[in-house]
């Protein structure tokens, strides 16, 4: 009893003052190593965010979530435990699960304090906000004009899933089209903007419920009224070298919204012209990740 | 009281309330789970009544070296032209305490960007993120702007604000706060004095209510320009002020809140907290803390006057006993929680008394271990104790 006791204690203060455990390991069979320290796992072994998982032929592994649930594991291949947190569903089973785990939690969460760690307690931010802090793009794209042609565009988000959404209204609606963004990759516009007709529409950067902040102006055009409109813009752009009416050209076109031709106008300038810094940082907007 | 104050067994039972608190301390485990006194008062600091009950410092004058500039409703363009406008009346900074989330007008934005980067008076308030130890910087400009600070306070989320982190170190990267970035500009000597105490937090020295800083209309003073107040050789901050008191937009709560626990609404606008950290630095007025040892010291000697009247009511008086425990631990609590107070309030000394208060508490219960171990001890030792050679 006495032995149990001390475990117990044991266990709980391991809890209470390490790093958060993203998993704990139920089972495993045959060759299951994290990848880092190539250490066998076993019934027990903690694993955490930054880990890493290489499973061999033939074996298999249970995990299981700080929420309890079980994620069964027995395809060969490399694994990160980052990868695996998405199928840790946070919603808990039943009024009794959530009951107790939110008494663990309590129990074992911690102790901490802000002048200690002031890092884990700087939530409260003394400043008004203006413009939307939900998500961000890259470059200014409050309104585009678009036929054709690549358009990636960086950007960042507070949502757990974000989408890119196109609607017809400026407010509510049902979408058009909508895709699944990934992490850390831009977005495809020109993937999002195919196939729709010539119109009028709005999108936007959404989480799972469809929130988002305000949605920005879309104009597909059709084909020849487009080239007519890009032509008669670069017809005031007056031409001096190469790189210098490339980006001249880029700057009307980003200026008029034309997004997807400035950007390649931009690239023709920096290849052009590599060493000029300005070029560089105009073509840049368009790949920015720090927002 | 006296008759027991030097005895070996006060002594030791006093020295084992200290090793309980010890063991106790060791526990990992979060009693309070479901105690929702515990929970309801885990944002409460006895030291905020002197500010909200006592009215700590209201007889303060009103700060003639900072004027607050209210954005209001203002959009981009107008906070734009207050920014310029502060600038060019040769103030010592300008403190734009405005998150600028994400770029909007291509004009406006290119103008905001000059200025945050040309005039190296300018200061830039942005939020500092800490996600595990990775730090990021989210927002439009914070990269572009030359003098900048972070606007995150320290304390519970949707706490009390007590503290602020005057610098944050990662790495080789050291990220100012605002209040610390707008002191770097205005008071270089007072901000390197800062640095020189070294300290991860400071507790922040509320000298002012919002009623005690100068506020100007800052559409007003776009349009009209004459405000009757000069802006030469002060520090400027732009920021937002509701006119609606229920408002709770860039609003905190702080010491001054007049419901220092429950439900209630946030009682002070993000501005008038940096003006009071900046104030406090300019002046060098930081809330002195006690030291650790003198904290100990003093629930140490606490501790052994009460056990020696524990111990004397336990012995001679027992029928008594409870009944004066709890009213001695009652008295002691009001007094100490006066003195903490008073120290606070007069000399801005923080005594930290929570040893003492569990000390006096334990010494009851500790009290009955120490007579069972003696018990023990005499038995099987044949120790000396005065519980067991004095019946009651």
């Amino acid at each position: 009893m006495k032995l149990l006791f001390s475990i117990l204690l044991l266990g709980i203060f391991q809890l209470s003052f390490g790093n958060d455990i993203s998993f704990v390991v139920y089972h495993s069979k045959g060759s299951v190593v994290k990848t880092f320290s190539q250490v066998n796992l076993k019934k027990g072994d903690p694993l955490f965010l930054k880990d890493a998982i290489s499973l061999g032929t033939g074996s298999s592994l249970i995990l299981i979530c700080s929420n309890y649930k079980i994620i069964q594991l027995s395809k060969k291949g490399n694994y990160t435990i980052k990868s695996l947190m998405g199928q840790c569903d946070k919603n808990p089973a039943s009024y009794s699960s959530s009951y107790f785990k939110y008494v663990w939690d309590e129990l074992t969460h911690p102790h901490d304090k802000p002048e200690m760690n002031p890092e884990a307690y700087m939530k409260n931010i003394g400043a008004v906000s203006r413009g939307c802090n939900e998500s961000a793009i890259g470059i200014k794209a409050d309104t585009i004009n678009y036929c054709s042609g690549s358009l990636p565009v960086f950007w960042w988000s507070s949502y757990k899933n974000s989408y890119a959404v196109v609607y017809e209204q400026i407010l509510d609606g049902a979408p058009v089209k909508k895709l699944l963004l990934i992490k850390e990759k831009p977005v495809q516009l020109h993937e999002l903007f195919k196939a729709l007709v010539p119109g009028e529409y709005y999108w936007q950067i959404a989480g799972d419920e469809g929130s988002g902040c305000e949605r920005n102006y879309l104009k597909i055009w059709d084909k020849p009224s487009y080239n007519k409109a890009i032509k008669l813009l670069l017809k005031e752009v007056p031409v001096s070298s190469a790189a210098e009416t490339a980006y001249a050209r880029a700057f009307l076109l980003e200026e008029n919204h034309f997004l997807a031709e400035a950007l390649q106008y931009y690239q023709q300038a920096a290849q052009l012209n590599p060493s000029n810094i300005i070029y560089k940082k105009s073509l840049a907007k368009f790949y920015e990740t720090n927002f | 009281m006296i008759k027991y104050l030097f005895k070996r067994d006060t002594i030791l039972a006093s020295i084992m309330v200290f090793i309980v608190m010890g063991l106790l301390a060791l526990i990992p485990i979060n009693t309070h789970v479901l105690d929702p006194i515990k929970m309801a008062l885990q944002d409460f600091d006895y030291n905020d009544l002197a500010y909200s009950q006592f009215n700590k410092n209201s007889h303060t004058s009103v700060d003639t070296n900072i004027v607050i500039v209210n954005i209001g409703a203002a959009g981009r363009n107008e906070i734009a032209g207050m920014i310029k406008k502060a600038a060019a009346e040769n103030p010592r900074v300008v403190g734009v305490d405005i998150l600028f989330n994400a770029p909007k007008d291509s004009a406006t934005d290119a103008e905001l960007e000059d200025l945050f980067y040309t005039n190296p008076k300018i200061v830039m308030a942005y939020n500092l993120v800490a996600d595990k130890g990775i730090i990021s910087t989210p927002g439009f400009l914070v990269e572009k702007s030359r003098q900048k600070g972070y606007a995150n306070f320290v304390g519970e989320e949707g706490g009390s604000i007590r503290h602020f982190s005057p610098i944050l170190k990662k790495e080789t990267t050291v990220y100012n706060s605002f209040a610390a970035a707008v002191t770097q500009v205005a008071y270089p000597q007072q901000f390197k004095q800062m640095l020189k105490r070294d300290k991860k937090t400071e507790q922040v020295n509320y000298t002012r209510t919002a009623d005690q800083f100068i506020v100007i209309d800052g559409l007003n003073f776009l349009e009209n320009g004459d405000t009757g107040i000069s802006l030469v050789d002060k520090v400027v901050l732009l920021g937002y002020i509701s006119p609606d008191p229920n408002s709770i937009e860039d609003k905190h709560f702080t010491p001054f809140n007049k419901k220092s626990v429950g439900k209630t609404v946030p009682d002070m606008e993000g501005i008038f907290i940096h003006a009071n950290i900046i104030t406090m630095i300019k002046d060098a007025d930081y809330v002195k803390k006690s030291p650790v040892w003198i904290n100990w010291l003093i629930a140490s000697l606490l501790c052994w006057f009460h056990m020696s009247l524990f111990i004397r009511y336990f012995i001679d008086k027992h029928l008594w006993f409870h009944l004066v425990a709890k009213i001695a631990q009652l008295v002691s609590a009001v007094l100490f929680v006066y003195l903490g107070l008073l120290f606070y309030y007069k000399w801005d000394i923080k005594i930290n008394l929570t040893p003492s208060f569990v000390a006096i508490i334990l010494a009851v219960d500790v009290l009955y271990f120490y007579e069972a171990i003696s018990a023990w001890l005499h038995k099987r030792f044949g120790v000396y104790s005065i519980f067991i050679h004095s019946h009651h």
